[in-house]
């Protein structure tokens, strides 16, 4: 088909190409013209309907279907097109061969039956029950207006000139009276402000009737004029009595039918599906917000209940950020409360589910533990630091997985400076002054730029240690760091880093820390008192009590993300493997972009399930890569497009502010990273001070006290 | 019929039989009976009219009798019965039984006008005697003491003073012309600041709803004051033939003005009382002021871009854009649709923030969009463009033809704006299905459901009936 197609194209241009050589036309004026259509096509009209594609998808209500927005796209996209013909630019006044016809009326005429299309669509749809009745109502009564209309022949003699022939005027009447119906919608005790908006109404679709549709299909201008206006004056007085009638009529059906007043515009509770999402992460969030988003024609809103260890969803991709100071923790969780209020948020962790009997059991902090029942289960429940049994790791090595995590780090390297300003031994202050990071993927190449950067930002406090000594190390098993970037670039990456300093030690692992080295698997011990774990990550432990069919130790998933064998459990994220269908036999990466799109997804397979049809397979490329590697340089893929220096920086740092949830944490990172251009970075310790304790004065005081007491 | 039915009826035949007086009265000794009734003798128009007036009213009490307690609920009914039944009775019921056939036309609709006066000043006088016919209960249901409502009386006298103050600074003699220069135009704000603070004096609301509130007040004020009560204090005839009344039209944007900027005024004035000094408790509303005044105005933009967009073909027809143009001094038509669109910007971001969380419904959003662009007809067609261009505002009914074409782009555009910020509004959890709002909001929130199902409807109808039949039946 598409060879079909590409064949016909390049038929039809050598046509024109024939011709525009036989007819001897202007051969510098042409390609001219071809060049700047093309200019305009693909450059700013195709990226302007691409861009408002993507908005109205974006902000538009889930009530307007599909066909409404297409026919928003139509128009605009159509519009910008048709706007320079209809304003008349390049018309010359004593040329009237120039642009000779009535451009505007061509495109209402077009844009007229793309909305009637739509509306009638919009109109046929299944909807609620009263929507629906409002609509048959509105038919009825449009259809009555329609044949009255027909009959009393003497009014249209005013409007003769307005009207396109019965036929039109019947088809724009009877939309019209469903048009009126639909937007009416009785609520008890409404009657009369029913009524009064039906009026309205009908004046409303007087002006789209009998001032723009009618002369527009009559082949009239359409002026909005006063005279039109006057010409139907008596349809304003019918349209607004059908408006009233059609009110009248709707409330008279109402409250025939079941009620649903304002208060149970929600259905309740117990009759709706329930969605228990597990995990606050990128994929459980993810998941949640887009179910709020939509629902089910068949089934409603399901409730939504998202159960969670921490009561935020935390933005993984700025925990450096916070590690290196520059970002205050707060700042970069988004809270699960504000950002989902139609769910319902339960902060526990999981004990225990009974697939058979739909239930999950959480602990909550205090108090028992609660059972819950669901009819659809999703488990995002993330990953967890894999220290694959080395010794010394789990008490000793840092990871960055969490907000405590990374606020701990930065505590930790700033005592570190604190002690070997003080210390006198060369080794052990060499040792306090070393940072070691395992691990050269994107967290492990990230956090060692951004601690040197910490250590550089804030050493001016500390004047006696010897910049020489401070020491950066980046642990890599494999010949290349940053695996999952072009090769280029991570060389490029790999460059970068050493041109700061940075030791990046390639084909080494680490086999055990204490709390004074790190040794390495090639014999050699480093002297350090800083490791950091980034080198692997594993699902988390839960997925393995649950009992499914584990691949990589990661819950073996459809590529619908259903769990294998069970059509009401779904899993994403990094706790899922979730097979790649553009690469037989690899399963998809576990980051952020495609958690969050793998969340999208799941919800609308849920959604489809419960609609009864059949979940659909998810499919996603990566769209970008990016890593910061420090102050103002990064490294950014995308696609085949590479791109490093202060510009990826740039990148990085617009891509993940777009992407941080909610406008106030925006503000705040951003200001965040404004003072950290013109002030030093902190170098407060809060947490309590570890080592040897304090002599205890508070006994000592005590028993002055005490003393001052009895005399 | 029940018992309280009845009696509603006869409180509603009470009300109506001295609005018939009230309308009736200055029609016969203006002469004006005989073509407003189509009896041949004014004595037998007068009880005519007093009949109908009588049994109308009765109906008006039945259809009213659960929502006698909100003066301005009963108020704006009442306005909007007028016209209807000027449209049912007047155009409609009348000439078939005289054995005519409909007067649908816009002949008969122009000679119909006195009826339409009448008809209007009926329905308002029925309204109130109504709402002061209710038992003590109802009314009483405010705890407001001495103080209380003396408050609410100076906000009102203040912001109606103020109003016209401002708009005689900024319009001059055009504003003060519509009533006898300056102490006029302050007695005229007075009374709208008054009439507003005793329709409305519960505590603060949105502003927009006030403003559009202040359009159908203001259009009392015009009917009762410039049309009604001046000439008869003057000793002279009911001025209400089209050829009359279209003399006095200048009066009606600046009494619409005058409506509206007293209404915002005292609900900024009860408003900055409750920003300024309330309780962070009493103001758990959901979102903080940057996120909420962010959305809102992101919204309204968003929305006004697709209403402007929507219209721009259309605009471009009517060569609508050549005169905006004008404003920035250019005669391009490219320059005229940058600026067509910068106010469409503008007009949906306000709309956007002064109507914030307003709409409960489709139809609700539309009706306040309604509402919102015909104001923006009168402030921005009559008023503003003018003066831009260096005239002075053009409040003759002749202007007001001319710029016809512009009236129904605005109420069209005000639809697509509100039906388009509700839809924007109903996707993000809207407040009227949120069942656990807190107590302070949850009273703020039954106001606002309250209004929606009451006096809200009417005021838009009111606005969008009168601004078109009026334009329409009064052009030269």
């Amino acid at each position: 088909m598409r060879r079909i197609l590409i064949a016909l194209g390049v038929a039809l241009m050598a046509y024109a190409a024939v011709g525009a050589v036989l007819d001897g036309v202007n051969l510098i004026g042409v390609p001219l013209f071809l060049a700047g259509v093309l200019i305009l096509n693909d450059g700013i009209i195709l990226p302007l309907v691409i861009g408002l594609g993507a908005l109205v998808g974006r902000v538009a209500p889930r009530a307007w279907g599909g066909w409404t927005r297409a026919a928003a796209v139509i128009s605009v996209s159509v519009t910008i097109v048709a706007l320079p013909l209809v304003l008349g630019f390049g018309r010359v006044a004593d040329n009237p061969s120039v642009l000779p016809g009535s451009y505007g009326r061509g495109l209402l005429l077009i844009l007229a039956l793309v909305w009637l299309v739509a509306l009638a669509r919009g109109l046929a749809r299944r909807g609620d029950p009263a929507r629906r009745a409002g609509v048959l109502v509105g038919l009825g009564v449009g259809v009555a207006v329609a044949l009255i209309g027909q009959l009393r022949g003497h009014m249209t003699a005013a409007a003769a000139g307005l009207t396109p022939g019965s036929a039109v005027t019947i088809a724009v009447t009877i939309i019209g009276g469903a048009l009126i119906g639909s937007v009416l919608r009785y609520r008890p005790g409404r009657l009369l402000s029913l009524i009064t908006t039906g009026v309205l109404a009908g004046l409303l679709w007087w002006t789209v009737e009998w001032l723009t549709v009618l002369p527009l299909f009559a082949g009239a201008e359409v002026s909005w004029s006063l005279g039109d206006a006057q010409a139907s004056f008596g349809y304003l007085v019918a349209a607004m009595i059908q408006g009233g009638v059609t009110a009248g009529l709707i409330a008279a059906v109402g409250a025939r039918l079941p009620v649903r007043t304002v208060d149970t515009l929600v259905p309740p509770e117990e009759t709706r599906p329930r969605v228990l999402i597990v995990g606050g992460g990128f994929a459980g969030v993810g998941v949640a917000r887009r179910l709020q988003q939509r629902h089910s024609t068949a089934a409603g809103a399901p409730e939504v209940v998202l159960v969670s260890d921490s009561n935020y969803q935390l933005f993984t991709p700025m925990l450096t950020g916070v590690a290196a100071g520059t970002l205050s923790q707060q700042h970069i969780g988004a809270p699960l409360r504000a950002g989902l209020r139609n769910t319902t948020i339960v902060h526990a962790t999981v004990e225990s589910v009974d697939m058979a009997e739909r239930q999950i059991t959480v602990q909550p902090e205090a108090g028992e533990a609660v059972t819950m029942g669901y009819d659809h289960l999703v488990l995002a429940v993330g990953s967890v630091p894999d220290y694959r049994g080395l010794p010394g790791l789990e008490q000793y090595a840092f990871t960055l997985k969490s907000l405590a995590d990374a606020t701990l780090l930065r505590e930790h390297v700033l005592r570190q400076l604190e002690l070997a300003d003080g210390e006198r031994d060369s080794l052990r202050r060499r040792r306090l002054l070393t940072v070691v990071v395992a691990g050269g993927g994107f967290a492990g190449a990230e956090l060692v730029a951004e601690l040197r950067d910490l250590v550089h930002s804030v050493r001016r406090f500390f004047p006696r240690l010897d910049p020489e000594e401070l020491r950066f190390i980046l642990l890599h098993s494999q010949d290349r760091i940053l695996p999952e970037l072009d090769e280029r670039l991570a060389a490029h990456a790999l460059e970068r880093l050493r041109a700061k300093g940075i030791e990046v030690r390639l084909n080494v692992r680490l086999t055990g820390v204490d709390a004074e080295e790190a040794s390495l698997d090639d014999g050699r011990t480093i002297g350090t008192g800083t490791v950091v774990w980034t080198a692997g990550n594993a699902p988390s432990p839960l997925v393995r009590e649950l009992g499914f069919e584990l691949e990589r130790g990661a819950i073996a998933c459809d590529a619908t993300m259903q769990v294998r064998g069970r059509a009401d459990v779904w899993a994403l994220g990094d706790c899922a493997a979730v097979p790649d269908l553009a690469q037989p036999g690899a399963y998809l990466p576990p980051t952020a972009q495609h958690a969050l799109r793998e969340g999208t997804a799941v919800a609308d397979n849920i959604l489809a399930v419960l609609d009864g049809r059949a979940p659909t397979p998810f499919r996603f490329r990566t769209i970008a890569l990016l890593v910061a590697l420090g102050h103002q340089d990064g490294a950014v893929q995308i696609g085949r497009w590479l791109l490093s220096g202060r510009l990826a920086w740039a990148l990085w740092r617009g891509v993940y502010l777009s992407k941080l949830p909610g406008l106030e944490k925006r503000v705040r990172v951003s200001i965040d990273w404004l003072l950290d251009v013109f002030f030093p970075r902190d170098v407060i310790l809060t947490e309590p001070r570890r080592g040897r304790p304090p002599r205890d004065r508070m006994a000592t005081m005590a028993s002055v006290n005490v003393g001052d007491d009895a005399r | 019929m029940s018992v309280f039915a009845a009696a509603a009826a006869r409180q509603g035949a009470i009300a109506g039989l001295v609005g018939g007086f009230g309308s009736g009265l200055p029609l016969y000794y203006s002469d004006l009976l005989p073509a407003v009734s189509g009896m041949r003798s004014a004595p037998a128009g007068l009880v005519v009219h007093l009949v109908v007036a009588v049994v109308l009213g009765g109906v008006f009490g039945v259809l009213l009798r659960r929502r006698g307690s909100d003066p301005a609920q009963v108020v704006f009914w009442g306005l909007i019965f007028g016209t209807f039944q000027w449209y049912l009775e007047a155009l409609t019921v009348r000439p078939l039984l005289q054995g005519e056939s409909i007067g649908w036309g816009i002949e008969a609709a122009r000679a119909a006008l006195p009826a339409l006066l009448g008809d209007l000043l009926y329905g308002l006088i029925t309204a109130v005697v109504f709402v002061l016919l209710q038992p003590a209960p109802a009314m009483a249901t405010d705890r407001r003491g001495v103080a209380g409502w003396s408050a609410v009386l100076l906000r009102g006298v203040v912001s109606g003073a103020a109003a016209a103050g401002l708009l005689a600074v900024v319009l001059g003699d055009s504003f003060t012309s519509i009533a006898t220069g300056g102490t006029g135009v302050l007695a005229l704000g007075i009374v709208a600041g008054l009439g507003y603070v005793l329709l409305y004096p519960a505590g603060p609301a949105g502003t927009g709803p006030a403003a559009a509130r202040g359009a159908g007040l203001g259009f009392m004020v015009w009917v009762v004051l410039p049309v009604t009560t001046t000439p008869l204090l003057r000793g002279e005839t009911l001025p209400w033939t089209a050829d009359q009344i279209r003399a006095l039209f200048p009066a009606l944007p600046g009494s619409l003005l005058l409506g509206v900027l007293a209404a915002v005024l005292a609900t900024w004035l009860s408003g900055l009382r409750r920003v300024l000094f309330a309780d962070p408790a009493d103001r758990a509303d959901d979102e903080s002021l940057a996120v909420r005044t962010t959305r809102a105005l992101v919204r309204g933009a968003t929305g006004g871009v697709a209403g402007g967009l929507l219209f721009t073909v259309i605009m471009a027809q009517i060569g609508y854009f050549g005169t905006v143009a004008q404003l920035v001094g250019s005669a391009s038509t490219g320059v005229g649709v940058v600026v067509h669109l910068l106010i469409s910007v503008v007009l949906g971001a306000s709309y956007g923030l002064f109507f914030r969380g307003q709409s409960d419904d489709l139809a609700a959003g539309i009706g306040w969009g309604i509402s919102w662009g015909f104001l923006w007809w009168v402030l921005g067609a009559l008023t503003i463009l003018p003066v831009g261009l260096g005239g002075s505002p053009q409040w003759t009914a002749a202007a007001a033809a001319a710029a016809f074409p512009s009236l129904i782009g605005h109420l069209c555009y005000g639809s697509a704006l509100g039906a388009i910020l509700y839809s924007l509004e109903a996707n993000d959890k809207p407040w009227w299905i949120r069942p656990e709002a807190p107590v302070s909001v949850g009273e703020r929130l039954s106001r606002r459901r309250t209004e929606l199902a009451g006096s809200a409807p009417p005021v838009w109808a009111a606005i969008a009936l009168v601004a078109v039949t009026l334009t329409v039946v009064l052009a030269p």
